[in-house]
């Protein structure tokens, strides 16, 4: 009997990379690469946290809006060029990737990183403000691609369905530690 | 007395770089462009932001003042950064990548914490890190002062406090100043201008030809590959630690290793790199011949590191001298600004957020950072004035001890799958505490041999005894180190154009996908 998979609803960066495009990305990065294949979606969590940064340089206030997002499972943080978009939807569970981190962590962790950042490319004269006045759970679709190479090797790739970039996966590596 | 046909265009030309940072900062980027780290830069404003940064006091000071000293000798440090890069790239540029990609690891530092799991490696990787990246700094204080020295006229002690003064000023309140724009113009500056003084020195002592008969005139032991006077005869010790240095030394250094890393994925920074090889051909290994030119046009300098401010107030017009020197103030403040921050971050982000059991406020963080730079600039001041050491001796000390301290580990966590976190700890104390002691009591001259080597011999030693006689690293570890090594090698295209900081997110798609191939089964 087949097992039944259960659905959870998400909010997701709508793709800008459809399944049949992010299989052609692999094959177009080398000709020993052939016969791009999707085995798995996988959505993988992030906080998007936006804050209002405002600094003093020099006798001069300056104020922004910035955007950063932090890794769910790996608490690692990074900036965000625009205001992210989202769709809600419904998912199968098993392609969700649980999350390993708390909301208030990767809050702190967020802001932290906006403070470094701040403190580091700015060099404010006195203590910046840092105001977070957003933030929410979002999940990126990665497409789990498998490749043949020309001399007959298999090769597992993460296709990020937003930008089209990849990495290679190590499959059989438990990284858990 | 102040020479003002000097000082004048000195000035001018830091206010053009001021000048430069406001309206590039008023104009072309606003906050948040900033705060993103100034993606929309092209390939060459990357590549010379980065030229201009990495350069130092020590290539307008201290290699010219190794070759005046030592001769050719000091071509031993050079022929070893000539391969450096390609050595590092072969031991480990395949190994240290994949194992980065299996792990997840984005720094140097979280690579080894990763390898060798356990919280003493961040915390003495960091203060180490700290400590050299000061004494480096130091050797920027120092140039800065002799800079201003020879600007000024004024003695080296003022000179060096303004110095220090301008540099910490710069760190603290520099804001959009220091911004990838004024960063390139002085990159060309230098390169031009070295060049420009090159051409001037070889005309005026007829060619290479000239150079070399002369200074074998003078005294053909300069010509030695052992050392003025034969200094070094016979010490194996201390050449094959010369060459070794920057040859090997590379692959113990945070910031070369990030490159193998792969960490700047970007197709600018790709195309950055080509354009620093490039770079770099046109400016490393003047300095040294300026060094030997000075031997034959400048017999009686008192301070071998004022070569090639000497050089260009001699042959050059005053107002290209007074620029080039100007050019020099300015690399050394880009370079000691970068290296404070650095420091301040691994204080901040490694070392108090990472083992503190409490929040660190915004203003506290503000605050530790602060007090870092204040305390490296007053410490600095110390130093340099109680009894400055040259410039050369404070970099190749700082840079030594760096890399004695991280290269092992390194290798080893690639190479040796049983070394754990008790050998990489052993290691890092071992080979950067040897290169300290080896040096402060001028063990070199006893023994024969140079402070790198006997640090690398100790450091390999220390990871090779204490891994045997402690447990073996976990098999999480073992096996993600078996994985790297036998998996074989994606085509080059597709090596290129992955994109390095998804690790993190693959090292978890490829575990959770691994539980559930292993559930499903």
């Amino acid at each position: 009997m087949e097992k039944q998979s259960a659905l959870t609803t998400i909010d997701a960066f709508p793709e800008e990379v459809s399944e049949c495009k992010a299989e052609k990305i692999l094959e177009r990065t080398d000709s020993e690469i052939k016969n791009g294949q999707i085995n798995e979606k996988i959505y993988y969590p992030y906080l998007v946290a936006t804050f209002q940064v405002e600094s003093s340089m020099m006798g001069q206030k300056d104020d922004g809006i910035i955007h950063c997002g932090v890794d769910l499972v790996n608490e690692k943080e990074l900036l965000i060029d625009e205001q992210p978009r989202f769709e809600r939807r419904s998912v199968i569970s098993d392609q969700v990737l649980p999350r390993e981190c708390n909301r208030e962590t990767a809050l702190q962790i967020a802001r932290t990183y906006i403070r470094e950042i701040v403190n580091r490319q700015l060099k404010p004269l006195r203590t910046p403000t840092i105001q977070c006045v957003e933030n929410g759970l979002l999940y990126r679709l990665f497409y789990s691609i498998e490749v043949e190479t020309t001399d007959g090797n298999i090769l597992q790739y993460a296709v990020d369905s937003i930008l089209g970039d990849y990495h290679r996966l190590y499959v059989g590596v438990d990284n858990s530690s | 007395m102040v020479n003002y046909s000097i000082v004048a265009p000195f000035i001018v030309y830091l206010l053009i770089l001021l000048a430069i940072g406001i309206i590039a900062n008023r104009y072309l980027v606003d906050l948040e462009g900033y705060l993103l780290g100034g993606r929309g830069l092209g390939a060459g404003v990357t590549a010379l932001t980065l030229q201009s940064t990495s350069m130092s006091g020590f290539m307008f000071l201290g290699a010219p003042s190794m070759a005046f000293r030592q001769g050719v000798w000091a071509l031993w440090y050079a022929i070893g950064d000539f391969g450096g890069g390609l050595v590092n790239l072969a031991v480990l540029g395949r190994g240290l990548r994949q194992l980065s990609e299996t792990f997840g690891s984005l720094t140097p530092i979280e690579y080894l914490e990763d390898r060798y799991p356990h919280p003493s490696i961040r915390a003495v990787g960091s203060l180490i890190s700290i400590v050299f990246l000061s004494a480096y700094v130091f050797a920027q204080f120092i140039a800065a002062g002799k800079a201003l020295e020879s600007v000024t006229g004024l003695p080296y002690i003022y000179g060096l406090l303004l110095g220090t003064s301008i540099i910490v000023l710069y760190t603290f309140f520099g804001g959009y100043l220091a911004v990838a724009w004024t960063d390139t113009l002085q990159a060309i500056v230098m390169a031009l201008g070295i060049n420009i003084l090159l051409a001037a020195v070889l005309m005026e002592v007829g060619g290479f030809t000239g150079l070399f008969s002369s200074i074998a005139s003078q005294d053909p032991t300069y010509l030695s590959v052992w050392g003025q006077g034969f200094q070094h005869a016979g010490a194996f010790g201390v050449v094959i630690g010369a060459v070794l240095l920057y040859s090997i030394g590379y692959m113990g250094i945070p910031h070369a290793v990030v490159r193998h890393l792969s960490m700047e994925e970007s197709d600018t920074a790709k195309s950055a790199i080509g354009i620093n090889v490039f770079f770099n051909t046109f400016f490393v290994y003047q300095p040294y011949i300026l060094g030997l030119a000075a031997i034959v046009l400048l017999p009686s300098l008192n301070d071998p590191e004022m070569a090639i401010p000497q050089l260009a107030l001699t042959l050059l017009p005053t107002a290209v001298a007074g620029i080039l020197l100007a050019a020099l103030m300015a690399a050394v403040m880009s370079t000691a600004d970068s290296i404070l921050i650095m420091a301040g971050s691994i204080l901040s982000r490694d070392i108090v957020q990472r083992f503190s059991s409490r929040e660190i406020s915004d203003e506290r963080a503000f605050l530790y950072s602060r007090a870092l730079v204040v305390g490296i600039g007053v410490l600095g001041i110390v130093v340099a004035a109680y009894q400055p050491p040259s410039v050369s001796d404070l970099v190749i000390f700082a840079f030594g001890a760096l890399a004695c301290a991280f290269l092992v580990p390194n290798v080893a966590g690639v190479y040796w799958t049983r070394a754990n976190w008790q050998g990489a700890l052993a290691a890092m104390i071992g080979g950067s505490g040897t290169n300290i002691i080896w040096t402060a009591a001028g063990l070199q001259s006893m023994t024969a041999v140079h402070p790198f080597l006997a640090g690398i011999v100790i450091s390999t030693v220390g990871m090779v005894v204490f891994s045997l006689i402690t447990e073996p690293p976990d098999t999480d570890v073992i096996n993600a180190v078996q994985t790297a090594r036998k998996s074989v090698d994606a085509p080059t295209g597709t090596v290129k154009q992955s994109t390095d900081s998804l690790a993190p997110e693959a090292t978890a798609i490829a575990t959770h996908l691994s539980e559930k191939s292993l559930a499903d089964n």
